[in-house]
C-alpha cells in the first residue's frame, strides 16, 4: 500500500489560528500569523510561533513556519492506510502544497512512530526534505558547530517492525565530502 | 414682450441655482468648520439640540487629478453644535483606490466628528474591499468584513475597530476577536488578538 501522509488530508478544510492575530497583505496576498500558531488540515498539524501563509488561485497552500526561541516548530501527519504517524520538528518548517513537500530546516528531526508515539525510525540532519508524492525523503548534514558534528543520523527499525524499535540499526554516513553544506544528502524511502 | 419673459425666467433660474449652491456650500462649510455661536448676541445652544439638518446628503471628495476619491452619502445628517458632531442615518461610504483597494462601507448609523476628521460607523457595519491585482495575476477575491463599530480616518486611509470582526474572502472565513486595523496606505489588514480562519478545501 502506498506509504505516505494521509491522502484524504488534501480534501479537508484547513483550520488556522493564533493568539496574537494576523496581518494580511493586500497586494502580495500573504498572511503572517503570530503567537501560538496552529494549522490543522485533516490529520496534518503544524504548530509554531510565526507562520507566513499563502494560497494560490488554484487552492494550493504554501507556508513557512518558525518556532519560538528554544521551541522548535512542529509537524505531524498520519500515514495513509497505516496506523503510523510522521512527526517532525525543526527551527523552520516549509510546506509547498503543489509540490507536496515538507522541508524541515535547522536541527531537523523526522520520526516515524506508532499511533502510541513509539519511535520506529528517526532521521536527524540540518535539512530534511520529505516528498509526499514520491514518498521519499532527503536529509542533508550541516556545518559542524557547537553541540553538533554536522553529520546525518538515521535510526531505522528492522523491516516489518510495527512496534517500538527494539533492535536499532544506526547508519552514520562516512566523513563529510567536499559537497557544500557538509555531508551528501542521504536518500531513503520510509 | 415674449423675449423679456424668457429673460426673467432665465434670471430666476440662475438665481435659484446660486441659492442652492450657497446652501450646499454652507452645509459643507458647517460640516468642515463647525462654529458654535458664542458672543453676546448668540444664545448658547444646549447639548442635544441641532442647529441644522441636511437631507439626501452626498459629499464627494476628488483626488488631485479630479477623479472621484471618496464619496459619503446619507439620507439625513443632523448637526449638534454643542458637541461638534453630526449624526447620520444609513451612511454609505465609497472610496476608490488607484493602486489600493476600492472600498464600500454601509452601516445603520454614523457620526461625523471634528469636522469630518473622524467618522464613526455604528450597527451592522458591512465593508467590501475590492483588491487590485498584482502585476501578471488576476485580482484576488473581494474581502467582505462585518463588525458593529468602525472608526474611519479619511485623511490617513485608516479604518479601525476593537470589536470582533469577521472576514470572508473566497474560500477563507476568519474571525478576529479583538478587532482589526485596515491601512489603505500600507495596503494591509492587521487583525488583533486571538484570530481563527477556516479555508474550505477547493480541490
Amino acid at each position: 500500500a502506498p506509504t505516505h501522509a494521509e491522502r484524504a488530508d488534501r480534501n479537508q478544510r484547513t483550520e488556522l489560528s493564533s493568539t496574537k492575530g494576523a496581518v494580511w497583505d493586500d497586494l502580495k496576498q500573504v498572511q503572517v500569523w503570530t503567537g501560538d500558531v496552529e494549522l490543522i488540515r485533516g490529520s496534518t498539524r503544524l504548530a509554531g510561533e510565526r507562520l507566513e501563509f499563502r494560497q494560490d488561485p488554484d487552492g494550493y497552500q504554501y507556508g513557512s513556519l518558525v518556532g519560538a526561541a528554544g521551541k522548535p516548530a512542529n509537524y505531524r501527519t498520519k500515514r495513509d492506510g497505516l496506523p503510523e504517524l510522521f512527526v517532525g520538528q525543526a527551527d523552520r518548517i516549509e510546506f509547498d502544497g503543489k509540490a507536496d513537500t515538507i522541508i524541515l530546516v535547522g536541527n531537523a528531526v523526522l520520526r516515524r512512530t506508532g499511533m502510541d508515539g513509539g519511535v520506529l525510525d528517526e532521521i536527524r540532519g540540518a535539512r530534511i526534505v520529505y516528498n509526499n508524492q514520491l514518498e521519499t525523503y532527503a536529509v542533508e548534514g550541516g556545518q559542524p558547530s557547537a553541540g553538533s558534528d554536522g553529520r546525518v543520523r538515521a535510526t531505522l527499525s528492522p523491516r516489518g517492525a510495527t512496534g517500538p524499535a527494539t533492535q536499532r540499526q544506526t547508519t552514520t554516513p562516512s566523513a563529510p565530502t567536499s559537497a557544500p553544506g557538509g555531508t551528501p544528502p542521504e536518500k531513503g524511502r520510509p | 414682450m415674449r423675449r423679456g419673459v424668457w429673460r426673467d425666467r432665465l434670471q430666476n433660474l440662475a438665481f435659484l441655482g446660486a441659492l442652492l449652491a450657497a446652501a450646499a456650500w454652507t452645509g459643507w462649510l458647517a460640516l468642515r468648520e463647525p462654529r458654535v455661536r458664542t458672543g453676546a448676541d448668540a444664545q448658547p445652544i444646549a447639548s442635544g439640540v441641532p442647529d441644522y439638518i441636511i437631507e439626501n446628503l452626498t459629499m464627494t471628495r476628488l483626488s488631485t487629478s479630479g477623479m472621484l476619491s471618496t464619496q459619503f452619502v446619507a439620507p439625513r445628517l443632523t448637526h449638534y453644535p454643542a458637541e461638534d458632531r453630526a449624526v447620520v442615518e444609513s451612511p454609505r461610504v465609497v472610496s476608490i483606490g488607484k493602486q489600493a483597494a476600492s472600498t464600500q462601507i454601509a452601516s445603520k448609523t454614523g457620526e461625523v466628528l471634528r469636522g469630518g476628521e473622524e467618522i464613526v460607523l455604528l450597527g451592522d457595519v458591512a465593508i467590501q474591499r475590492d483588491l487590485p491585482a498584482a502585476p501578471g495575476a488576476r485580482a484576488p477575491d473581494p474581502q467582505r468584513l462585518s463588525t458593529q463599530r468602525l472608526h474611519l480616518f479619511p485623511d490617513t486611509e485608516i479604518m479601525r475597530t476593537s470589536e470582533p470582526v469577521s472576514i470572508t474572502q473566497g474560500p477563507r472565513v476568519a474571525l478576529a476577536r479583538e478587532g482589526m486595523q485596515i491601512d489603505g496606505g500600507q495596503r494591509h489588514i492587521e487583525f488583533t488578538g486571538p484570530t481563527r480562519m477556516t479555508v474550505e478545501a477547493s480541490r
